[in-house]
C-alpha cells in the first residue's frame, strides 16, 4: 500500500506538462520506529530524459499516532521526490571550463547522466560500453525528433509560413543519419551486449531516410507557393500593404442625461422637449448618442497623409432654437490633407490644410474620446464652440505643425475665423498659434494667442482677441490640470462696443488601480458683456466630479455629476465610450 | 552603562522587528503580468523563475509580442511590467498621461544589437554605412560588402519590435527598411533562417546568436577606418559596440509594493548574474 502511494506521489509532481515520469523502482520499508524511502525515477521531454535516483530515511519518535506517522511520511516523501528532481547536472564541471556547454547541453537532452554520485569525471577515458549507452539514447532522441517534425507537417500542410521558414528542415539531417549509422556500425558488438537492437536500427534509419525526403519534398512546394510572385500568397500581401495606408477609427459616446428640478427654471415645465425657454437653461433628460464619429487618415505616401472625419450625435434637443428633436445630424469635422516634411511628424514638420481643430490650448485639441468630462468646460464652450457667437472648434485655414517628438512643440495658423457651421462673411483672415514645453517629465505648460477681426451685430469687423496659458502636472496617482483664457470679443447682437471675457478651470484626477478613475473640476465663466442698458450677464461657476471605469482598452463608463450656479439645474450624466 | 537586561530584550526586538518590516515583501496569491520585448523575453522568463524558487506562492508570467505590444498593455492597464528594447516615444508617453501616469524607466540590462550571418558568408566586418545600405536596400549583393556573389537576403523585425524601431533611428536614420526585407515575428525566426539560408542576414539581441552552431556574428565598424568591434559584454558595456542599447522595465508610475520587490531581484546581483548566463550584459561587470 505504502508503495503504491510512494508511486502515485511521484507521478503527480508538478513538473512541466511535456514532461513522462516513469517509476522504475521504488521500496518504502516501514519498521516500528522508522522507515527507509528508495527510488529511480525517468523523466522524459520531447529532447530526452534524464534518470534520477533518491534516498531517505525517517524516523518516528515513540508515542506518536499512526494517523500522524502516515501523514508525516507521505509529507517527506514528497519533499524528498520534490528534491531530487534539481540533481539533473554534474557537479564537478566547472562553468568556465570549455566543455561546460557541450555537457550542460548533453545533460540536459539525457544523453550524458554522469555517475550515481552525480559528477561526470570529465578526465576520466570513456569505455566502448558508455560511448554505445550514449549512442543508444541518441537513436532514441533521432526518432522521436523526426516524427515529431512529420506529424508536424501533417497537421498544418497548407499554412503559409513567414516565407523564410519554409526553408528551415527537420533538425536532422541525411548527413547526421549518415554518422549515426557509422557510429553504430563501429559499436555494433558493444551495443547488442547492451541489448540495443542494431538490426532495428538499421531499419528504422532506412525508413527515416524515406520520410526526411517526404518532408524536404513537402517544405519546397510550400516555398514555392509562398514565393510565387503571381501566387495567393504574394498577391494578399501586396494588399495587405495597401490596405495598411488607409486607417479607420472613431468612437461614440452613448448618453443617458438627467436635469434635475427643471421646474424651477422659468418657462420651464416638466416636458422640457417641448420648451422654448432661453437656450441656456434649456433642460435635457433621456437617452442618446451624444457623439459618433468616424474618422479615416490615408497615408498614400510617406509624406502625404489624407484625414476626414464625420461626426453623427447631438441626439438630443437642439439647444439653440428650443426645437423639439432628436436630430442625428452628420457634420464635417476633419477634412484636410497634411505634407510631411521628414514623412514621420515625429521628426519633421507637417503642413495642414484644410478644415481641422483651431490649434488654441489644452482642452479644446483634445478629443472629446480622451476629455474626463463630458463636454468642455464653459470657457471654451463659449469662447470657442458657441453657434450664437463665435463656433471656431473646427476652423479652415492653414497651419504648420513642428516635430512632436520634441520638448518644446508649436504650432502657427491661419484661418477664416468662421467655423464650419457659419458664413465667412468677412476678408479677414485670424491668426492662431500656441507654444507648448516639456518642463519635465511630469510637468507641461502651454501658452496659446489667438488674433482676428470679426463682424459686430451691424457687421462691422472689429478686432477681437483671445490668449491662454495651460498647465499639466502628474505627481504619483494625482495630476491637476488647468486653463485660464482671456478675450477681448464683439458684441455679436449691436453695433460696435466689444467685451472682455475671461475664464478658468482646474481639474484634479486620482487613479485608484489601473482601471478606476476620479474626477472634480471647477470652472468659472465671466461674460462681461457690457453695452448701454444692459447688465454685464450672467457668469457661471460649475463644480462637476465623476467616476470613470474602464471595462477594457477600448470602452469606459462614466458618471458625472454637474453642479452649476446662477439659477441653473444639477445634471446628472452617465455615458460610454467606446474607441477604435 | 549597561543596559538592563529587559532593555536589552527591547532593543533586540525593535531591531529584529525592524529588520523584518523592511526586508522585501510579496503576498501570497499576488501575480504579476510582464509583457513587451521578444528581445528581452529569454531573461524575463528566467527571472520569473528564479523568482517564484525564492518567493513561494508569487506568480509571475512573460509574454512577449514586442516592445510595442508591452507599451500598449502598460497603457491599457493590463500589465504590470512592460519589458521594451526601446524608449518609449513622446506619443506613447501621451497616451500614458491620458490614463493619468507618467511611466517610469528602469533600466536592466545592456544589449548589442548582433548583426548574424550565416558561418558559411565570407564577410568579415561590416560598417554603421554598409549596414545602411544593406538594410535599406540599397546595397543588394554581398560582393559590394566583401562577399560572395549573391543577392543578399534581408531579415527584420516587424513594427511592434522594439529591436525594430531601435535599428530603424540608429542604423538606418530613420530611413525605411528595404521594401524586400523578410518580416520575422521573432528574434528566433531571424535565427533559424541565418541557420539555414547562406545569403541570409539578420539583427537581434546577441543572446540569441552567442555560441549558436551554423551562426556568425559579424563584427561592426563605425566607419571604414575604425577598428571592427564585437558584441562583447565588455565592448557592450563600455559603448564600444557601436550598436548597444540599454534594456528597460517600465511601470506605471515609480515601481511599488510587489512589482518593486521583483524590479529590486532583478537589479540584484542574483539577477543580473542571471541576464548574464541569459546572454546579456548585466549592468556592471559581475
Amino acid at each position: 500500500m505504502l508503495t503504491v502511494i510512494w508511486r502515485l506521489i511521484l507521478l503527480l509532481i508538478p513538473y512541466k506538462v511535456n514532461h513522462v515520469v516513469t517509476v522504475l523502482q521504488s521500496s518504502c520499508n516501514l519498521a516500528e520506529l522508522d522507515f527507509t524511502v528508495s527510488s529511480t525515477v525517468e523523466v522524459a521531454n520531447d529532447t530526452g530524459c534524464v534518470r534520477l535516483k533518491s534516498h531517505g530515511r525517517f524516523q518516528y519518535m515513540e508515542g506518536e499516532s499512526q494517523l500522524k506517522r502516515t501523514v508525516v511520511m507521505v509529507l517527506c516523501l514528497v519533499v524528498l521526490a520534490s528534491c531530487a528532481v534539481v540533481m539533473a547536472q554534474p557537479t564537478d564541471v566547472p562553468k568556465d571550463h570549455w566543455a561546460y556547454a557541450a555537457i550542460e547541453s548533453l545533460s540536459a537532452k539525457g544523453l550524458v547522466l554522469g555517475y550515481p554520485d552525480g559528477k561526470f569525471v570529465g578526465n576520466r577515458a570513456i569505455t566502448r560500453y558508455e560511448m554505445a549507452t550514449i549512442i543508444s539514447r541518441v537513436l532514441d532522441n533521432v526518432d522521436k525528433s523526426i516524427d515529431a517534425a512529420k506529424s508536424g507537417m501533417a497537421s498544418a500542410p497548407a499554412a503559409p509560413a513567414p516565407a523564410p521558414a519554409a526553408s528551415s528542415t527537420p533538425s536532422v539531417s541525411p548527413e547526421d543519419l549518415a554518422t549515426i549509422s557509422k557510429l553504430v556500425d563501429e559499436f555494433k558488438t558493444e551495443l547488442a551486449v547492451i541489448g540495443a537492437d542494431v538490426a532495428g536500427f538499421k531499419e528504422r534509419m532506412d525508413k527515416q531516410d524515406e520520410k526526411i525526403d517526404e518532408l524536404q519534398n513537402n517544405v519546397d512546394v510550400i516555398k514555392s507557393g509562398i514565393e510565387d510572385p503571381e501566387g495567393s500568397i504574394q498577391t494578399t500581401i501586396s494588399d495587405v500593404k495597401k490596405l495598411n495606408k488607409v486607417k479607420v477609427s472613431g468612437y461614440l459616446q452613448a448618453r443617458y442625461t438627467y436635469d434635475f428640478n427643471p421646474a424651477n427654471i422659468t418657462g420651464n415645465t416638466t416636458t422640457v422637449l417641448n420648451n422654448a425657454a432661453t437656450a441656456s437653461a434649456k433642460a435635457q433628460q433621456g437617452f442618446g448618442v451624444r457623439r459618433g464619429r468616424l474618422k479615416v487618415d490615408a497615408r498614400p505616401t510617406d509624406n502625404t497623409g489624407i484625414s476626414y472625419q464625420i461626426d453623427f450625435g447631438g441626439g438630443q434637443t437642439s439647444i439653440a432654437t428650443g426645437t423639439p428633436a432628436n436630430i442625428y445630424q452628420v457634420v464635417t469635422k476633419d477634412a484636410n490633407i497634411q505634407y510631411y516634411l521628414k514623412g514621420d511628424p515625429g521628426i519633421g514638420g507637417t503642413f495642414v490644410l484644410g478644415q481641422f481643430l483651431t490649434p488654441f490650448g489644452y482642452q479644446l485639441v483634445r478629443s472629446s474620446s480622451v476629455r474626463e468630462t463630458p463636454e468642455f468646460s464653459e470657457v471654451i464652450t463659449r469662447l470657442f464652440n458657441d453657434s450664437s457667437t463665435l463656433d471656431i472648434e473646427y476652423d479652415r485655414g492653414l497651419k504648420y505643425s513642428s516635430p512632436t517628438e520634441q520638448a518644446l512643440t508649436y504650432e502657427l495658423g491661419v484661418m477664416n475665423g468662421a467655423g464650419p457651421n457659419q458664413y465667412d462673411n468677412n476678408q479677414a483672415r485670424n491668426t492662431v498659434g500656441k507654444i507648448r514645453l516639456a518642463v519635465a517629465d511630469n510637468i507641461d505648460l502651454g501658452v496659446s494667442g489667438y488674433w482676428g477681426q470679426e463682424p459686430d451685430g451691424a457687421k462691422v469687423l472689429q478686432s477681437i482677441n483671445r490668449y491662454g496659458a495651460d498647465l499639466e502636472i502628474y505627481f504619483g496617482n494625482w495630476n491637476l490640470k488647468g486653463e485660464y483664457v482671456t478675450a477681448q470679443d464683439v458684441d455679436y447682437r449691436a453695433a460696435g462696443g466689444t467685451a472682455t471675457k475671461w475664464g478658468m478651470w482646474g481639474q484634479v484626477t486620482r487613479n485608484f488601480g489601473a482601471m478606476d478613475q476620479f474626477v472634480a473640476m471647477y470652472d468659472s465663466y465671466n461674460n462681461g458683456y457690457n453695452y448701454s442698458g444692459s447688465d454685464a450677464g450672467p457668469g457661471t461657476d460649475t463644480w462637476n466630479v465623476g467616476w470613470i471605469h474602464y471595462m477594457d482598452s477600448a470602452t469606459k463608463l462614466k458618471f458625472f455629476y454637474k453642479m452649476p450656479d446662477n439659477n441653473r439645474f444639477n445634471t446628472a450624466i452617465f455615458e460610454v465610450v467606446s474607441i477604435f | 552603562m549597561k543596559l538592563k537586561p529587559i532593555l536589552s530584550l527591547a532593543l533586540a526586538a525593535g531591531l529584529g522587528i525592524s529588520l523584518l518590516s523592511a526586508a522585501p515583501t510579496f503576498a501570497a496569491g499576488r501575480s504579476l503580468t510582464i509583457k513587451g520585448s521578444d528581445t528581452m523575453v529569454l531573461a524575463g522568463q528566467a527571472w520569473a523563475e528564479a523568482f517564484m524558487a525564492k518567493y513561494h506562492g508569487a506568480e509571475v508570467s512573460v509574454q512577449g509580442g514586442g516592445s510595442g505590444t508591452g507599451i500598449a498593455a502598460l497603457i491599457n492597464g493590463t500589465c504590470d511590467i512592460c519589458e521594451a528594447s526601446r524608449e518609449m516615444s513622446l506619443k506613447e508617453v501621451q497616451s500614458c498621461k491620458e490614463r493619468n501616469f507618467i511611466p517610469v524607466k528602469t533600466t536592466v540590462a545592456l544589449d548589442g544589437i548582433t548583426i548574424a550571418v550565416n558561418s558559411s558568408n565570407p564577410v568579415r566586418s561590416l560598417t554603421l554605412a554598409q549596414l545602411k545600405g544593406i538594410f535599406t536596400g540599397s546595397i543588394k549583393n554581398w560582393k559590394q560588402v566583401g562577399g560572395e556573389d549573391a543577392p543578399i537576403v534581408v531579415l527584420s523585425r516587424e513594427s511592434s519590435s522594439g529591436t525594430y524601431v531601435y535599428f530603424k533611428q540608429n542604423v538606418l536614420d530613420n530611413q525605411n527598411y528595404a521594401a524586400t526585407a523578410l518580416l520575422m515575428p521573432s528574434t528566433k525566426a531571424i535565427q533559424q533562417e541565418v541557420k539555414h539560408n547562406p545569403n541570409a542576414v539578420g539583427y537581434g539581441g546577441v543572446a540569441y546568436f552567442k555560441n549558436q552552431k551554423g551562426i556568425k556574428i559579424v563584427p561592426v565598424s563605425k566607419t571604414k577606418s575604425s577598428p571592427a568591434i564585437e558584441p562583447t559584454d565588455d565592448n557592450v558595456r563600455s559603448g564600444r559596440y557601436p550598436i548597444s542599447r540599454g534594456l528597460f522595465f517600465y511601470t506605471a508610475g515609480a515601481p511599488k509594493g510587489e512589482i518593486k520587490t521583483f524590479v529590486n531581484f532583478v537589479l540584484s546581483t542574483e539577477g543580473q548574474e542571471l541576464a548574464e548566463k541569459k546572454g546579456y550584459v548585466s549592468l556592471k561587470k559581475m
